[in-house]
């Protein structure tokens, strides 16, 4: 099985996966009839047909012949870890530290994500767009958060 | 006639007061800004601005809102023609003839072009949304639930089946996002379904942080550190450069006029946009002209069409979203979800009930034209310097603005969380190459499709071929299926080309 393929058959199996997911939630509640419906009528069967197309997404690929399958490299993950930890980094410290510290740490995780650039270019973001974002949120839109606080 | 009179001064009264103008202009601006920047697409940058506009008024905030929408249109074809990167998806078209023509160093004329195609386009487009939305409105009021849900479900197979990608795997983008929209508290018995123990989560998944869970983070995290060194000389393009010749005017008209007609069809349908409607244009030019060996190569008909189709799609979006509250495209559905956090329930009466909103949207889409000519043809030059900020400067502060605009919707963690969700499966999607349009779509047409099933099948007492022989419901179904029939034909016609290539190639190869 060429690489291209196990993407379309790991796409497959995605669905069906979501599919079934939504058919044991939806057997915890009453199908109904269809003059009554359930709460557990429209799930049920969203979740029948994600689970028909994941097998035909699945399907028709491996009866798809190619000659020239493009290699499947897997993908960097460098920026994906580094973005969505500077998300977590900011939903864990927005709280309990306030603005600025989340938002600096954050962009500092994320400004690491950029091989290309100097320490001192992702220092000089992480100082600046924590005080941009306080002057645009908290000063311009008094938005409800605190800029610094203590609460760990 | 006297009522199109009223209705527009009504308009002219709204959207003519000094504060609507302002944040029409601060719209405009934004949108520009945000098209011109590639790396930041109209849809997230809206979601991301969606949380400023919560103390305006809803009008304003529409005005606002639309005049990024339309903005980054105009915006977007700066950077395909002068760096081949598209700066919003509707203006990738504009790349294939717009950098030839930079390389030949007429990127004046291209840019004055775009701004003037745009402009017809999107003027056209308002007019028909003027004229057409109070009797599809009027005609809307006689629909009852069945009609609701084909129409839906013709959307979503538009939506999924028309745009770029895999169909079959946009079908299943819909039913996840029909499965995401089911979270939160069922209407009728008042259980939680799929909230998995988050009780946070009775009222729906948060919209804001869906749609920059799909769509924002995975933007920035596919050009962080890979958009890197432009150089664009803001002084080559002077006004003098960018007067097109007779020649140029005399090709470009007609390109103009088909485009816009194009756009103002796909736009008005429901879940379909300005993508679409651009390449069709382009297509139609290639095929129309007498010349078809000049495409490629710097065809000023090729991003005068296009361009004046995706402005005027822009503008018919609306009409579907104001009228049927149905959404146009994707950034129309985020639109329905500001209108509902400002208290507006968007349907059929938003026309009736909120004329002021509807006709002072529609008159600001005259003076946010207007002020677009300005900003695009005198200003080119300051949004040309604009391209030389480097995206290390600009993507942290896309990152920090998510995260605030997040947790300002709701001051709550929890939709940081949700966003953190959708960035993953946003990452993982785009691997398994899976579009995020039709989910989002499904997401907010889902508890509407559900209702109006509900509601049909109550009235019908259960019997479902009521969906098929009532007359409007039944027109709806018939356009879904032919939709179907034509996508599955053109894949299975794909197919036996490529098995009779594949067979070419192979009886080519010497045997081993």
């Amino acid at each position: 099985m060429t690489k291209i393929k196990t993407i379309d058959v790991c796409a497959g199996a995605f669905i069906v996966l979501i599919g079934v997911l939504a058919i044991v939630e939806s057997l915890s509640f009453e199908i109904g009839t269809t003059r009554r419906i359930g709460p557990g009528y429209f799930p049920f069967y969203v979740g029948l047909f994600m689970v028909v197309l994941g097998v035909v997404i699945a399907l028709e690929r491996l009866w798809t012949k190619s000659l020239a399958d493009t290699e499947f490299s897997f993908p960097p993950l460098r920026a994906p870890l580094l973005i969505m930890a500077a998300v977590v980094t900011f939903a864990v410290m927005v709280e309990r530290f306030g603005l600025i510290p989340a938002v600096g740490v954050g962009v500092f995780l994320a400004s690491l994500a950029d091989t290309n650039t100097t320490l001192m270019q992702k220092l000089t973001v992480s100082v600046a767009v924590p005080l941009v974002a306080t002057l645009i949120f908290k000063i311009g839109l008094d938005m409800h958060v605190d800029v610094i606080r203590w609460r760990p | 006639m006297s009522d199109f009179v009223s209705n527009l001064s009504l308009g002219f009264s709204v959207a003519f007061s000094w504060q609507a103008m302002a944040y029409c202009f601060l719209g405009v601006s934004l949108g520009t800004f945000i098209g011109v920047l590639p790396g930041i697409g109209s849809l997230a940058a809206i979601a991301m601005l969606l949380p400023l506009t919560f103390g305006m008024e809803p009008t304003h905030a529409l005005i606002m809102l639309a005049g990024i929408y339309y903005g980054s249109n105009y915006g977007g074809s700066t950077a395909s023609i002068l760096l081949n990167l598209p700066g919003t998806p509707s203006s990738a078209v504009t790349c294939i003839e717009g950098y030839p023509m930079s390389q030949q160093g007429r990127a004046g004329v291209a840019l004055f072009m775009t701004a003037i195609a745009s402009f017809v386009g999107s003027i056209c487009g308002m007019l028909i949304m003027a004229i057409f939305s109070p009797p599809i409105a009027a005609l809307a009021f006689s629909f009852s639930a069945p009609d609701f849900f084909s129409l839906m479900v013709l959307g979503m197979i538009a939506a999924s089946t028309l745009a770029s990608g895999s169909p079959i795997k946009g079908l299943a983008m819909i039913g996840l996002g029909l499965i995401m929209g089911m979270v939160g508290r069922d209407l009728y018995s008042g259980l939680l379904r799929f909230s998995y123990g988050v009780d946070e989560l009775y009222e729906g998944l948060p919209l804001v942080a869906v749609a920059l869970g799909i769509f924002g983070l995975p933007e920035v995290i596919k050009n962080a550190g890979q958009i890197t060194g432009r150089t664009v000389k803001a002084k080559d393009i002077s006004f003098r450069s960018m007067l097109p010749t007779r020649d140029d005017w005399r090709r470009s008209w007609g390109a103009m006029g088909r485009g816009t007609a194009l756009g103002s069809f796909f736009g008005a349908l429901p879940g379909t946009g300005g993508l679409l409607a651009s390449f069709m244009s382009y297509a139609t030019e290639r095929r129309l002209s007498k010349e078809p060996w000049r495409f490629g190569k710097g065809a000023i008909e090729g991003i005068a069409g296009p361009e004046a189709a995706n402005n005027a799609a822009v503008q018919t979006a609306f009409i579907p979203t104001l009228t049927l509250g149905i959404p146009g495209d994707i950034v129309m559905a985020i639109m329905l979800g500001a209108l509902t956090i400002h208290g507006i329930q968007p349907g059929v009466s938003v026309i009736n009930s909120h004329p002021d909103l509807f006709w002072g949207l529609l008159v600001s889409f005259l003076f946010g034209n207007m002020m677009l000519l300005v900003l695009n043809i005198p200003l080119i030059g300051l949004w040309v310097r604009m391209l030389s900020i480097p995206y290390w400067v600009l993507y942290p502060f896309i990152v920090a603005f998510i995260c605030i605009g997040v947790y300002s919707v709701n001051s709550s963690v929890v939709d940081l969380y949700v966003l953190i969700f959708f960035g993953f499966l946003g990452v993982v999607m785009t691997t398994l190459k899976f579009e995020p349009a039709p989910l989002v779509l499904g997401l907010i047409l889902g508890p509407m499709l559900e209702e109006n099933m509900r509601r049909a099948l109550t009235l019908s007492r259960g019997d479902y071929t009521v969906f098929f022989t009532r007359p409007i419901s039944g027109m709806f179904m018939a356009m879904a299926a032919l939709v179907l029939i034509w996508t599955i034909y053109g894949a299975i016609k794909a197919r036996s080309v490529r098995r009779d290539h594949l067979r070419e190639m192979a009886r080519n190869l010497p045997d081993d």
